[in-house]
């Protein structure tokens, strides 16, 4: 029942804000903060209650359930399920959707109690998204964030945003055809091996597909991810996307929609398909490489900064996938760190980059400069979420960076050695921002200060959970223990293949 | 005391805590109470540290205290672990007392400064990470805090920063040792991958024991981890940061880019020692890089007008030595050269700091002259400062370092004549440029108006320095005097002895003889460079052309800007667009066109309609049939 609560919350604090939202303005901005503080408390008190994560190997190790008959002709569950790894994004969820309503809530400039209902269904989706135990449940939820967030798009976007929305549609739409396809294929092969028609995740991982359809089937999968997470090359959708969406709507693309397609690989692509996943793991993790130093490059060439951080995020999911793909533990680790990292750091990025944007009337990096001058504590503020976002050790980035590649580098010296380079690149854009928005010469500005109201203590919490993560990162570690102890993962800390060269005595 | 070894990072960040949340509302006295005292506070611990050290050392001569653990994952293991021995305890005395110094020179360099609390806020996180790195246990906690070192680094250079040339400055230092860091970065990988383990002492056991000497795992290893001291140590190919980086306040010229953060590198290497045993290849490519540096660094120092730049190019030359003597296994003369050079180092620069102030601003050597009588306490502390540099015999502190690296690459089974040679030839250079500055700052006929009051807080350390670059050379007296090895007695422990074969006492006086007498060469050579270029109009002694050379610093800033950063910044740009991207609009517009063409069919015809019929009809049998 617990998991019932965690996901219709924020769907009840959506519907309250709309349907008072025609008398007061304020209740368009309590109840969604109301119902998402009471959400984060009931995870901190569900993660509470069983730490530890204890587990078989080879098994879900659910720290809630709850299920309920849907479909029973097509053996479709309303199944709900937590793991650390759940527990983990839903509570990076939920702290990135309240951190949303406290610090833009207020500057919503119409519509806010259809604006905050849209968001709250796009947050119910993503919770959907992570507690689903059944498979055609995962489908239906990771399909129906679309149309809020088409709807948000439209509705509250800027420039030319019905192209840019059209893109975000078409491009994801498409891969989830292709998932569609490859969950069909699973539940009849499934069927056919066993004789039990079901889209139950426990059921289908402990007698996963192989052979050549499996494959396929995992391509489809891969294929829908790589869309939203994005990978190149299905990543251009996303710089216009973000560049044509306000910034609660970026910030919803960005922090939270991206981890349901991480989420999915880890949870669902590869304990479904093992050995396809082995099969496909080298090229997956290519594929990481070339995202991760291609969008970086592509960032530096920009000048709007929500394209900057559009192409940055796509470079640091790209570590999600090299770490899931590298097909071991400490791989696995840091790209659950790295998503929940992620996540917290690009939230604060962007509310930064909207309070420029108030403050100067624009986000190209070529008509701001010295805002320092002004707005000292911004800046300082600035630096740390550019420092995560360049990988400064301390940080919880770090952590997430540094599991990845070292499982990639075991995975295959080359790979993860050409990831490393990223970080100079990543320092390239990074500082770049720094240099031209806060630094250089006092410039003029329109009259007036723009005020912080919440932004300053939200984003000093926001910096003490990536120092927490980045110094004292074993609580989290620990909870994403718990998605790591089955299928195709190499568990061992030095599998011999890794060796670079022989030579050894 | 030991119990105390966390406090010693711990205090100065808390300091920085204090500035940086607190810092606005604080006024500029307890500003600089809080700066300063936590160093002070942290010195003195270290100091405590140090005596019981050497009154009751600690089992094995080394003691760890264990914090909390960072991660671990089946075992692979990182902790917020401080390792005391004898080397890390030598890099927290030298880092705590002249970052000391330096902090109270601040006081009076930075008086008018407007983000006094920002500056010392920045100093004291700087002192946290570069005690973290030294104390760490683990090549995790090390990295955190080479890091930190070069976020402050970064933060410091562009500490002013309205002017854009600041923050350029800035960004090149951290990018350029970046490029370091993915070396080091891999190495730790490598380490993982194939040890299993983060803890130093752990991997200095097992390296040995799993790499064979000379094989190419252990080559590899070296390479990688030489490759992160060539970036933080300014040494070919990644030097071109360091003068840059001069665009710094003074004091963090002389804390981080001339008596600390710079000589990391030589840190790393000597703390991995073992793991550089194993690869000779490599240590003589230290040796080399090492040898390479001093000399090209040497000879830019030169020529150069700003004072400023003069002595980056000296620091880079000095940490070449150190290079030197790390690439033939001298790994204590390296140490005890960090050692003496940061001593005579932050007082060049804290003097040159002094003459700035004095001149407004003014950092041209051929605008300046004749300063002895106007600043007599800042001339005889920089006098002692440039004898040490250039190593005039018996003296100076830096005559002990500098030929007890000369006679061990002379003599170890490593090194030999030639490395020795470039060694040579670099003292000579040294004295050249040392009293260059010396004669054109100092000597000759004033030039402009001098700001005569330097206040105490800028001459109290000027001296202390200045008596320390005199004395500390007593702590290593070679067998020709008097025989005193105190230093790498003290070492030992940590860092072996190099394997010398050429060790005769009568080669060692020879040796000390010949660099005594290139020495005195120098400064005569100094003396008539400087009264050429000072009376006659020419700003140059050399030909114009070598002059230009020296002076860009060998043009690799250059060829830099051509063939990377150029190419990256253009193609970068040319591609904003995403290339990708035609490939997904192409489509759309195929789509498009092809939709327009289907639409002709439908053309309103009935023969045309029945045509197609008919021609269907055929097509859709023939693929039955025959399919």
């Amino acid at each position: 029942m617990i998991l019932l609560w965690v996901l219709l919350l924020p769907l009840a604090g959506g519907l309250v804000a709309w349907a008072g939202g025609k008398t007061s303005r304020k209740v368009t901005v309590i109840a969604p903060i109301i119902a998402l503080a009471l959400d984060c408390l009931l995870l901190v008190w569900l993660w509470g209650r069983h730490s530890g994560f204890a587990h078989a190997p080879g098994s879900f190790p659910w720290i809630a359930e709850f299920s309920m008959a849907w479909i029973p002709q097509f053996g479709i569950e309303f199944a709900l399920a937590m793991d650390g790894l759940a527990l983990l994004m839903s509570l990076m969820v939920c702290t990135v959707s309240l951190a949303v309503f406290l610090v833009l809530g207020s500057s919503i400039p119409k519509n806010a109690g259809l604006h905050a209902l849209l968001f709250m269904l796009a947050v119910t989706s993503v919770f959907g998204v992570f507690l689903s135990a059944d498979l055609m449940l995962f489908f239906i939820f990771f399909e129906a964030m679309l149309l809020p967030t088409y709807a948000l798009m439209i509705g509250w976007g800027e420039g030319d945003q019905s192209r840019s929305a059209m893109r975000f549609f078409v491009f994801t739409q498409a891969g989830g055809l292709l998932m569609l396809i490859s969950i069909i294929a699973v539940y009849m092969a499934h069927a056919t091996t066993t004789g039990e028609y079901t889209f139950s995740i426990v059921a289908l991982a402990q007698n996963p597909m192989s052979g050549p359809l499996s494959l396929f089937c995992l391509l489809g999968f891969v294929i829908a991810f790589a869309v939203k997470l994005p990978l190149v090359p299905f990543h251009t959708w996303q710089p216009d996307a973000y560049a044509g969406s306000s910034t609660a709507v970026t910030i919803l693309l960005a922090a939270l929609m991206t981890k349901t397609a991480g989420y999915g690989l880890i949870r669902f692509a590869i304990p479904l398909f093992p050995e396809a996943s082995t099969l496909l793991a080298p090229w997956m993790m290519g594929i990481g490489v070339a995202t991760i130093l291609y969008a970086s490059w592509l960032a530096f060439g920009q000048s709007d900064l929500k394209r900057i951080v559009a192409y940055s995020s796509a470079a640091h999911l790209g570590y999600v996938v090299l770490g899931a793909f590298a097909m071991n533990e400490i791989g696995h680790r840091g790209a659950i760190i790295q998503m929940f990292c992620h996540g917290i750091s690009v939230t604060g990025v962007f509310f930064i980059i909207d309070w420029i944007e108030r403050r100067a009337n624009t986000r190209n990096i070529a008509e701001l400069g010295g805002l320092s001058h002004s707005a000292p504590r911004m800046g300082a503020i600035a630096m740390v979420f550019v420092m995560a976002t360049l990988g400064l050790p301390g940080l919880g980035n770090f952590i997430g960076e540094f599991f990845t590649l070292t499982g990639a580098f075991q995975a295959h010296w080359l790979a993860g050695s050409l990831a490393a380079t990223g970080a100079v690149l990543a320092a390239a854009y990074s500082l770049r921002i720094m240099q031209q928005v806060f630094f250089g010469p006092k410039r003029d500005l329109p009259e007036g200060h723009e005020p912080y109201n919440l932004l300053l203590p939200v984003a000093t919490v926001l910096i003490i959970i990536l120092v927490y993560v980045g110094m004292h990162p074993g609580p989290v570690l620990e909870a994403a223990n718990s998605a790591t102890g089955f299928g195709a993962i190499d568990t061992r800390m030095n599998p011999t293949d890794a060796l670079l060269v022989g030579n050894v005595r | 005391m030991f119990s105390l070894i966390w406090l010693i990072p711990a205090i100065p960040l808390a300091g920085f805590l204090v500035l940086a949340v607190g810092g606005a509302h604080l006024t500029r006295k307890s500003i600089s109470a809080v700066g300063v005292s936590s160093i002070g506070l942290s010195a003195s611990i270290a100091i405590g540290t140090a005596l019981q050290f050497f009154a009751a050392p600690p089992a094995g001569h080394a003691i760890t205290q264990q914090l909390w653990t960072i991660f671990n994952i089946n075992g692979l293991r990182a902790n917020v672990a401080f390792h005391l021995d004898a080397l890390s305890l030598l890099m927290v005395l030298v880092i705590t007392i002249i970052g000391f110094l330096i902090h109270v020179y601040s006081t009076g360099y930075m008086r008018e400064e407007r983000d006094y609390a920002r500056f010392f806020a920045y100093m004291n996180l700087f002192i946290a990470a570069m005690l973290v790195l030294v104390l760490a246990d683990n090549l995790f906690l090390l990295f955190v805090g080479w890091e930190g070192v070069g976020l402050c680094s970064y933060l410091l250079i562009g500490f002013w920063y309205h002017d854009p040339k600041n923050g350029a400055a800035a960004t090149k230092a951290f990018l350029v040792t970046r490029v370091g860091d993915v070396f080091l970065a891999i190495g730790i990988f490598l380490f993982i991958a194939n040890l299993g383990t983060l803890h130093i002492a752990t991997l200095s056991r097992l390296a040995p024991e799993q790499w064979a000497v000379g094989s190419s795992i252990a080559i590899a290893a070296s390479l990688l981890l030489l490759g992160g001291a060539l970036g933080k140590s300014g040494q070919l190919p990644l030097q071109v940061w360091l003068p840059d980086a001069m665009a710094g306040p003074t004091p963090v010229s002389a804390l981080i880019h001339a008596a600390t953060m710079v000589t990391a590198g030589v840190y790393l290497i000597a703390r991995m020692h073992v793991v550089f045993n194993l690869a000779p290849s490599v240590m003589f490519i230290v040796a080399l890089i090492g040898g390479a540096t001093l000399l090209l660094a040497g000879s830019c120092a030169l020529v150069q007008r700003d004072i400023k730049r003069a002595l980056a190019y000296s620091t880079i030359s000095q940490i070449g030595y150190m290079f030197l003597a790390l690439g033939v296994g001298a790994w204590s003369a390296a140490m005890f050269h960090f050692m003496t050079h940061a001593v005579f180092k932050a007082l060049l620069f804290m003097g040159a700091g002094a003459v700035i102030v004095a001149l407004h601003h003014e950092q041209d050597l051929y605008k300046m002259g004749g300063l002895r009588h106007r600043l007599p306490v800042v001339y005889f502390t920089f006098l002692v400062g440039a004898a040490s540099i250039s190593a005039i015999p018996l003296v100076t502190a830096g005559f002990y370092s500098k030929d007890m690296i000369l006679y061990e690459v002379w003599a170890s089974d490593k090194g030999g004549a030639l490395l020795w040679t470039v060694g040579f030839i670099g003292a000579f250079i040294t004295a050249v440029y040392s009293f260059r500055i010396v004669f054109l700052a100092f000597h000759g006929e004033a030039k402009s108006s001098v700001k005569t009051y330097i206040g105490k807080s800028m001459t109290i350390p000027l001296v202390l320095l200045a008596i320390a670059a005199t004395f500390v050379g007593f702590l290593e007296i070679p067998r020709t005097l008097l025989h005193a090895p105190v230093f790498s007695h003290f070492l030992e422990t940590v860092l072996p002895y190099p394997s010398l074969v050429n060790a005769s006492v009568s080669t060692e006086l020879v040796l000390q003889i010949a660099s005594a007498g290139i020495v005195f060469a120098g400064i005569g050579a100094a003396y008539l460079v400087s009264r050429r270029t000072r009376s006659g109009s020419s700003s140059t002694y050399l030909p114009a052309g070598v002059h230009a050379l020296l002076l860009a610093g060998f043009g690799f800033d250059w060829l830099y800007d051509r063939l990377i950063v150029a190419p990256f910044i253009l193609s970068a740009r040319a591609n904003r667009n995403d290339a990708i991207d035609f490939a997904y609009t192409g489509a759309v517009q195929i789509v498009e066109e092809a939709a327009y063409a289907a639409r002709l069919t439908q053309s309103g015809r009935l023969r045309w309609y029945a045509a197609g019929i008919g021609i269907g009809a055929v097509i859709a049998v023939a693929v039955v049939v025959y399919i």
